[in-house]
């Protein structure tokens, strides 16, 4: 028995030591090979908003915001900068929340989140996509928080493959051309899509659904109140694109959700959701991916939000 | 509970180290907790069933065992089999035949609505039914002695590194290990990690990564091009035995961990020249199990040629049905003993070598892939869609081309090289245990096979979700 255990703790070190070595190999020698894709807009975004003076705005959320939003539009109407550090939504409300941590906050800036649902399991949910996010940029590890790096480690594997076979034979999956929305290139300075899909998507029934309000959720977010008061500046929730049509359940359930989340939030909500209700026809994907004019129309409701706001506040 | 899961990589460890701390007294009794802890983390209420199960073919092998006369011991043998079976049939088969019933009803311009359950099958339950049965019977036989304590019985039949999924085992081979005396052999004891590992290997690397594929092509049958669904099909073939086979290693390298050894459940199938072969190498246990319960006591093979091949048929069919209750099982089943009649015919007793060997196995192999149509789908009626466009293709090559299931993909490429070293695996399979092979080469070469595995296995299989097991439906 003891020779057995001896041997399993061998093959474990061994097995560390391989593991050491891959990072190692990854790190000085593989590098990050994902960086032409929808992913690493994000690194343009951190470059923005290090080079901005004075007070900002940061937009927090997942790909309704770089997907919805005329951040210039906005820039231009609230007489401040914009940064859009919206992203994918499969790095899950938890990941693309942290963001805020990465914008080195000051004085006067107003962080506004823009989520679709407001219940998660406080998980990232595709850990392969997070990795090939964070790649190797140290500055983006500070998003990884110690509950995720389960997750992480056990997609790690599979993206170390992807990196070597990417950078042998320049084929990945999750890298597109770079005439797709999808590629860093298609994203203008502030972090919005600039380069959409010609097309109208077509709802059906379920395809807009009510938000929830969770309570680990909101336990996060009034965390991350804190976090953003405490370096002097705001956290505001505001509306996202609820498409709207034959298949929109009735407003008084999106009203309901509304009391729900003002009740439970610490932070103020300054938006009444039923004012995004937008048209199916300025919807050209989802979750909740609007053409250009829809981005216009969710962007002028948020400034009349914003200025509403300020207004009492200010 | 999931052999492919991080609760399970937890839970085996303790077990093990709790196991050979004990006195060998003592041991049975933390299998039993721990078993029965792994089958409640699936659905607690269900082992119940299990329970229920366990005391009817305990109490009826004893009272088999007390009563001299014939007439006594048969009439508990068969309230044992009815409750066993009746309990299996509620839960996996009423649905099955009341809607049968009525659609045949219907053909008589019969209407009514079929009675249905609403009843989640629970894991495994074709299994543990199949393996309490046995022992029922063998005490009828009096090839085996009624176990009196209960709880020792109960471990036999919960024993959870083949609860789930097999091997059913027989009462002669796992019964006395439970609590004969064991001192603990490293050998034994690696030699389960590494087979454990290979399991993992076939499961994570090659069933869920082909699933994919396979899935896409049955939903999508009428946008798929005939290569598209060719693969999809041989994929299926890989997927399922890899899955399975997967399974039994798994379970039986867990096994050896607490030095009780389970019977191998399968031998490199795929190298078989016939059907009738492959069916002594394809899920052994179920076929052994078929073969001393159902074909021997229906005749078996002494009688007259016609009666040989009605109890083949017979077999094969309830074999079909014990797999899923849905016709498709049934047919899948049908064409299996269909094929061994065939054969018989055509090859007799016959040796066969060299290019006749060949085109034997080439014969088992189309055959196989083409029966996994029938196992695959959800119906007959897909299954026909299936097949009628995978030949009408064959007979237009031009719709081979353009696939869909994005075949061209380097995801595809590594799932094709990992079946090529199956394939390997397996050819040396059947003439020698290249686990052992592998174990006795040098250090350095060893555990660089091994490192290999474990960081192939971490990053080829899905990164997200921890798939069950095809074979827990069952």
């Amino acid at each position: 028995m003891v020779q057995f255990i001896k041997k399993i703790l061998l093959f474990l070190m061994l097995f560390f030591a391989t593991f050491v070595l891959v990072l190692l190999v990854d790190y000085f020698f593989v590098g990050n090979q994902h960086l032409g894709n929808y992913q690493a807009s994000l690194l343009d975004k951190i470059e923005r908003f290090r080079s901005l003076e004075g007070s900002r705005i940061i937009l927090i959320g997942n790909s309704n915001l770089p997907f919805g939003m005329n951040s210039e539009m906005l820039e231009k109407e609230m007489g401040m900068p914009v940064v859009n550090m919206g992203l994918h939504g499969g790095l899950g409300s938890a990941f693309n929340s942290n963001m805020v941590k990465l914008s080195e906050l000051r004085e006067g800036d107003i962080v506004i989140l823009s989520l679709h649902t407001y219940d998660d399991n406080d998980e990232i949910e595709d850990p392969s996509l997070a990795l090939i996010t964070i790649e190797k940029h140290k500055e983006l590890w500070k998003l990884v928080r110690f509950k995720d790096l389960y997750g992480i480690a056990k997609a790690y594997p599979d993206y170390f493959k992807d990196c070597i076979m990417y950078k042998f034979t320049k084929y990945d999956d999750n890298i597109p051309e770079e005439t797709t929305s999808y590629s860093r290139s298609a994203f203008n300075k502030y972090g919005d899509i600039e380069r959409r899909f010609e097309n109208t998507f077509q709802f059906y029934p379920g395809s807009v659904g009510i938000p929830g309000v969770g309570d680990v959720c909101m336990e996060r977010i009034n965390e991350l109140n804190k976090y953003v008061k405490e370096r002097g500046a705001v956290l505001l929730i505001a509306g996202y694109p609820i498409g709207y049509g034959e298949y929109t359940p009735p407003l008084s359930e999106f009203e309901a959700f509304e009391k729900e989340l003002v009740e439970k939030s610490e932070c103020e909500v300054i938006s009444h959701f039923t004012d995004y209700l937008i048209p199916y026809e300025f919807f050209y994907d989802t979750k909740y991916h609007l053409n250009a004019q829809g981005a216009d129309m969710r962007t002028m409701q948020l400034i009349k939000d914003l200025k509403k706001w300020k207004e009492h506040n200010m | 509970m999931l052999f492919n899961s991080l609760k399970y990589g937890v839970f085996l460890p303790i077990v093990f180290g709790v196991y050979w701390v004990l006195p060998n007294k003592f041991r049975w009794i933390l299998l039993l907790a721990a078993s029965y802890y792994f089958y409640m983390s699936w659905n607690p209420k269900y082992v119940v069933l299990i329970f229920l199960t366990t005391i009817v073919s305990y109490l009826a092998a004893l009272l088999v065992e007390k009563y001299e006369d014939k007439k006594h011991k048969k009439l508990i043998l068969v309230t044992a089999l009815i409750v066993c079976l009746g309990i299996l049939f509620v839960f996996k088969y009423f649905n099955f035949f009341s809607e049968t019933a009525v659609s045949i009803l219907s053909i008589f311009s019969i209407r009514l609505n079929p009675v249905t359950l609403k009843l989640v099958l629970p894991v495994g339950i074709s299994f543990y039914t199949f393996q309490t049965i046995s022992y029922v019977i063998d005490v009828y036989r009096g090839d085996v002695k009624a176990e009196r304590n209960f709880g020792i019985y109960a471990t036999f039949i919960s024993f959870f590194p083949q609860l789930v999924a097999g091997p059913i085992e027989r009462t002669r081979n796992l019964l006395p290990q439970i609590t004969s005396e064991k001192k603990f052999d490293y050998t034994s004891a690696t030699y389960g990690l590494k087979l454990m590992a290979w399991g993992f290997f076939k499961k994570l690397v090659l069933a869920d990564v082909t699933a994919g594929y396979v899935d896409t092509a049955f939903l999508t049958i009428e946008s798929c091009t005939g290569l598209d669904l060719l693969a999809g099909l041989v994929f299926f073939s890989v997927q399922i035995y890899c899955d399975f086979s997967g399974y039994s290693d798994i379970a039986i390298g867990t096994a050896r961990l607490f030095g009780i050894e389970l019977m191998q459940n399968f031998r490199s199938p795929f190298f078989s020249t016939s059907v009738k072969e492959l069916w002594t190498r394809w899920h052994i246990s179920l076929s052994n199990w078929f073969r001393d319960y159902v074909y021997i006591p229906l005749g078996g093979s002494r009688c007259s040629r016609c009666r040989k091949h009605f109890n083949l048929l017979v077999t094969f069919l309830l074999s079909g049905l014990w797999h899923g209750a849905n016709l498709t099982y049934v047919v899948w089943g049908g064409m299996n003993g269909l094929a061994q009649i065939i054969e018989e015919y055509i090859f007799g007793k016959k040796v066969l070598k060299g290019i006749r060997k060949f085109f034997s196995w080439i014969w088992v192999l189309v055959f196989w892939n083409i029966t996994m149509i029938f196992f695959r789908a959800e119906s007959i009626s897909q299954a026909l869609l299936y097949g009628g466009k995978l030949f009408g293709a064959l007979r237009y090559p031009s719709q081979f081309r353009q696939t869909t299931l994005g075949l061209d993909k380097p995801d595809c490429m590594y799932c094709l090289f990992f079946m090529l070293v199956l394939f390997i695996f397996d050819y040396f399979s059947v003439k020698t245990d290249v686990i052992k092979w592998i174990s006795e080469k040098k250090p350095v070469l060893k555990w660089t096979v091994y490192i290999l595995l474990i960081w192939v296995i971490l990053a080829f299989m899905p990164p997200v979700n921890t798939s069950e097991f095809v074979y827990f439906q069952f």
